[in-house]
């Protein structure tokens, strides 16, 4: 990563069908207020529903470790969805996408996006790997994950508590090293 | 065993909405367009509804092209 400076981060990315734009913290309290009421989105995030605005806003704040990316379609110049990171002490990624315009569901988003993202942040001085952390039933991010060709690591057994049903779920983790990314996508400027 | 195969094939070609003489054995969801993350969702509850019962973390996950549907059809 050696001479990108942390301002190349905060960049937008330009993908085929998307403009993919580095969020300030309002904007990224912001780009979460169309979904935060979505049972679906806020199971899918395995989030407990009651956060407030205010835990919301603290949620939502941005500096060198956290980043949230609004999705803007550039045809219709419109905010289609967001994509979170925060990267551990550990150089861990977390990642999260909510694509919200139905429009866009099953039509490629998390790939386009997930991949744009990870092509400039795999040179980021502090991360190693992503991860993430999908609800085992979440059977369209599991596909997205196996797409992009992130490892399975495994799975916990009944680790979630299902904030809408209450029962126990199972959470299967994925894992990408930033360097296994660099040498697959065959860049390494 | 034909028996697996028409099966799987069926199971694939309504999850992917394609006409089953469609469905081939070198398909998988790395090399099929029809094949994306919402065919993916109907694929494993379409195979959960033939077994009558959910999928482990294990099944879900193994399941990336036409042999891996008919080996989890097939298992009781």
């Amino acid at each position: 990563m050696i001479g990108q400076s942390q301002s190349e981060f905060t960049k937008a990315i330009r993908t085929k069908r998307f403009d993919v734009v580095n969020c300030n913290w309002i904007e990224s309290y912001r780009v979460t207020e169309i979904w935060r009421n979505d049972d679906d989105v806020i199971q899918n995030l395995m989030l407990d529903k009651k956060y407030t605005n205010l835990q919301w806003m603290k949620r939502s704040r941005v500096n060198d470790k956290r980043y949230t990316h609004a999705i803007v379609d550039r045809e219709k110049k419109k905010t289609i969805g967001s994509h979170k990171m925060s990267i551990s002490d550990d150089g861990s990624a977390g990642l999260i996408i909510v694509v919200h315009s139905p429009r866009f569901h099953g039509k490629g988003v998390f790939e386009e996006v997930r991949a744009a993202i990870i092509d400039k942040f795999c040179h980021h001085p502090k991360i190693v790997r992503f991860g993430a952390r999908v609800r085992a039933r979440n059977f369209q991010s599991i596909f997205n994950y196996q797409k992009l060709g992130f490892r399975f690591v495994g799975y916990q057994r009944k680790c979630l508590v299902n904030s809408l049903t209450k029962e126990h779920e199972d959470i299967v983790l994925f894992e990408m090293l930033s360097e296994d990314w660099i040498s697959a996508r065959g860049k390494n400027d | 065993m034909t028996k697996d195969i028409s099966k799987s094939k069926a199971v694939l070609s309504v999850a992917l909405n394609i006409s089953v003489d469609k469905v081939d054995s070198s398909m998988s969801l790395n090399n099929t367009p029809e094949w994306d993350s919402l065919a993916h969702m109907r694929l494993i509850l379409e195979i959960e509804k033939e077994k009558g019962s959910k999928l482990t973390p294990d099944q879900v996950i193994s399941i990336v092209d036409l042999e891996s549907v008919e080996a989890t059809l097939s298992k009781v």
